[in-house]
């Protein structure tokens, strides 16, 4: 085999039809082989590992993540995520995001808030440099990067993606609904329509999948409540149930 | 046996003052030459003629006459001493003109004679210093040699004896050994010509002609041994700086400047054992005030790399000013050196420090762009965390308070409450509460009540309603 296309063959991001059978332990994995599996991270939900090819985020290829208000609705997909990687001591870098997270939240659920490091770059460039950066590095565990409406050229994108699949980073990138229309270099393409309610719509060594259901938060009740709003008078929600003033 | 090596810098005057190249400079003190350059020197100017010879001699508007500075030269034997500390710890000043270097410990560190008198040799050319040197079991033979044919460095197979034999009278002259001037002028009338001629002479009686302070040098000269109890202490502190002799046009040619300037840093922290936590770059020019920028990291360190790499950052955040000619590196303070724990084995053993990507992140984007989230015991959501600049480890903290936002606003978003209904992004539906929370009651007393209420798109989020104002609010997204 020549070498420039064994070079090709052998690199992390390159998809493979079929793996040819022997010489395959000889090699490192193609993108989508089976033996791919071990560069995954599971999601710490059963349903939405048993739609995902690679059974769980893929650390090397990015997971890219399209929401109607670019990603401040989706952090619950990554709450389990953030809470294992906390045994790494690594960073677990927020780059631009859209608010601060609540730390006693991060703290009741097992997360190092120590880890968390926020990083506010001025405009888009900053942004891909410090995402850029941080995925490079190997100092962080975890890098979520708030991308935001902008729109980004393939090249800058596949940039990240070269770069996160260099090391055992997971990288998650949130990005507009707008964005659907453009090619992904990510491993993972999902979407959040609803609440906990995931749509993958493009992922490597496996098919779409939709109306993946999370499993409810334990300690939260998803069933309206008959509270009321405390001004005395009698409403109707949204659910049209009546709601009674409590006397 | 020791080894002096005496580094003469016959220029110094000159080169420790900012120049433009290629243009011919002199020094000046009392109205005479004390040193030349180059193309002074090819203009016919040489040290001892008078201000009006050297306006005579060369007419170009070019023409730097310069004022004799000693503390500059002062300061420049200073940032020399501590160059020469990363060779031996036994060195002194010498005569306000050069250092004296005790080698003979050090030879082996250093590869042997010849190759440490190349390298410095090279440094000394590279840092722009012309140099002379002697190599002499004792100091003063060694600033004598100095003056000598420098080919005569080597012959070490040559006694020292022999080496001094050679030196002719009126170089002691020259090399202004002034207390002594009258005793060589009359030794030269008496047809002595060489240095040898003088030692082959019976002692008392050139201690009866020339003097006792004369046959006390003399001594000195052929002693065979001289040792320094005393060891030279290197300041804390670290200041180098570099001319360019034209003007910077762009940051990139600032670069390797940088490099040779932190590689000095990085051989002095070695030598001194130290290390540094904030740099600081001086962009100098000639006439005018300095730019000045720092460069920080959170962990003290001495690795030239990983220096250049932030200050290459911290450069690009920074318009280039005009008329910069020099760059200098200042550290104000240097840490002692703190042992690492260097992981053999571990997993880790291929991943950089934690801390560098927060100093490159911050080098670029700036001190405030980098924070990190940390707990504080307050009732009020807004209060009970706060985002530090400092980047280190938090103590840890536990809590119960599960049914909490994941990302919490800086300030409430107020709520529109038409018809009894909360509008948010939609119709708003309570799903849990009240919980209320008071505090601040020493300053603008709070007493809120939380729900935790649902959008239309099915996403829980943290509301409240001010008691005092009767007011809604969204605190607060749920996971």
């Amino acid at each position: 085999m020549s070498d420039p296309l064994e070079h090709i063959i052998n690199r992390p991001d390159t998809w493979r039809g079929m793996n040819t059978g022997e010489n395959v332990f000889a090699m490192r994995t193609s993108a989508n082989s089976d033996l791919h599996g071990v560069d995954t991270l599971p999601t710490g939900f059963a349903a939405l590992d048993a739609e995902i090819a690679m059974s769980g985020w893929p650390l090397r290829g990015g997971v890219e993540v399209l929401s109607k208000d670019s990603g401040t609705d989706s952090m619950g997909l990554f709450l389990p995520t953030m809470a294992a990687l906390s045994d790494q001591h690594r960073w677990q870098a927020f780059i631009a995001p859209p608010h601060a997270p609540y730390a006693p939240l991060l703290a009741a659920r097992g997360i190092a808030t120590e880890q968390i490091l926020m990083v506010h770059p001025k405009d888009r460039e900053e942004r891909l440099w410090a995402t850029e950066q941080a995925i490079r590095s190997t100092t962080c565990s975890v890098v979520f990067s708030w991308l935001g409406a902008s729109d980004y050229r393939y090249a800058e994108l596949r940039k990240l993606q070269l770069a996160a699949t260099e090391n055992d980073t997971l990288v998650v990138l949130f990005r507009a609904h707008q964005a659907t229309e453009q090619h992904t270099p990510f491993s993972l393409r999902l979407t959040v329509n609803r609440y906990h309610t995931v749509d993958i719509l493009k992922q490597r060594g496996g098919r779409p999948a939709s109306n993946i259901r999370l499993p409810d938060e334990e300690d939260i009740i998803n069933t309206p409540q008959p509270w009321e709003i405390p001004t005395g008078k009698m409403r109707r929600t949204h659910t049209g149930q009546i709601l009674t003033p409590v006397a | 046996m020791s080894l002096w090596l005496y580094l003469r810098f016959p220029r110094l005057p000159l080169e420790c003052q900012p120049l433009q190249q290629d243009h011919p400079a002199v020094v000046i003190e009392r109205q005479r030459v004390i040193a030349v350059n180059d193309e002074a020197q090819s203009a016919g100017l040489k040290p001892g003629q008078s201000t009006a010879t050297v306006r005579a001699l060369v007419e170009t508007p070019h023409l730097q006459l310069i004022e004799r500075d000693l503390s500059q030269e002062a300061r420049a034997l200073e940032r020399l001493e501590c160059w020469a500390y990363s060779i031996t710890p036994t060195l002194e000043r010498w005569q306000n003109e050069g250092l004296q270097l005790e080698v003979g410990r050090c030879l082996k560190l250093h590869g042997g004679l010849k190759e440490l008198v190349n390298n410095i040799q090279s440094d000394l050319e590279q840092r722009g210093f012309t140099v002379r040197s002697g190599l002499a079991p004792n100091r003063c033979a060694a600033w004598l040699l100095s003056h000598w044919d420098q080919n005569f460095l080597y012959a070490s197979e040559q006694s020292l004896r022999q080496r001094l034999d050679e030196i002719p009278l009126h170089l002691l002259r020259n090399a202004q050994a002034d207390q002594f001037f009258s005793a060589i002028t009359r030794l030269e009338k008496a047809g002595i010509q060489t240095l040898g001629e003088i030692l082959n002479m019976p002692a008392s009686a050139l201690g009866r002609r020339c003097g006792q302070g004369f046959q006390k040098w003399l001594s000195d000269v052929t002693a065979t041994s001289d040792t320094v109890t005393q060891d030279f202490h290197p300041p804390p502190r670290f200041y180098d700086c570099l001319w360019f002799g034209f003007e910077i046009r762009n940051q990139i040619e600032l670069h390797p400047a940088m490099q040779q300037l932190l590689q000095a840093l990085t051989r002095f922290c070695r030598a001194t054992q130290h290390q540094a936590t904030h740099i600081e770059w001086q962009m100098l020019r000639m006439r005018g005030n300095n730019d000045l920028f720092d460069v920080r990291s959170s962990e003290a360190h001495s690795n030239s790399e990983v220096w250049f790499e932030l200050s290459r950052l911290s450069l690009e955040q920074h318009a280039l000013g005009t008329d910069i000619e020099g760059l200098a590196l200042h550290v104000h303070q240097l840490q002692a050196q703190h042992d690492v724990v260097a992981d053999l084995f571990g997993e880790a053993h291929n991943r950089e420090p934690l801390h560098n990507l927060v100093d490159r992140l911050r080098s670029r984007l700036g001190l405030q762009a980098i924070n990190q989230i940390a707990l504080r015991e307050a009732h009020l959501p807004e209060h009970s965390q706060h985002l530090s600049q400092d980047v280190a480890s938090l103590p840890p903290f536990l809590t119960g308070l599960a049914q909490r936002p994941f990302w919490l606003f800086d300030e409430p978003h107020p709520i529109r409450l038409k018809d009894d209904v909360l509008h948010w992004n939609g119709v708003l539906t309570l799903l849990l509460g009240p919980e209320r929370l008071e505090d601040n009651w020493w300053q603008k007393p709070a007493s809120r009540d939380y729900y935790i209420a649902q959008t239309q798109a099915g996403q829980p989020i943290w509301i409240f309603e001010d008691r005092y104002s009767k007011q809604w609010y969204v605190q607060g997204i749920l996971p």
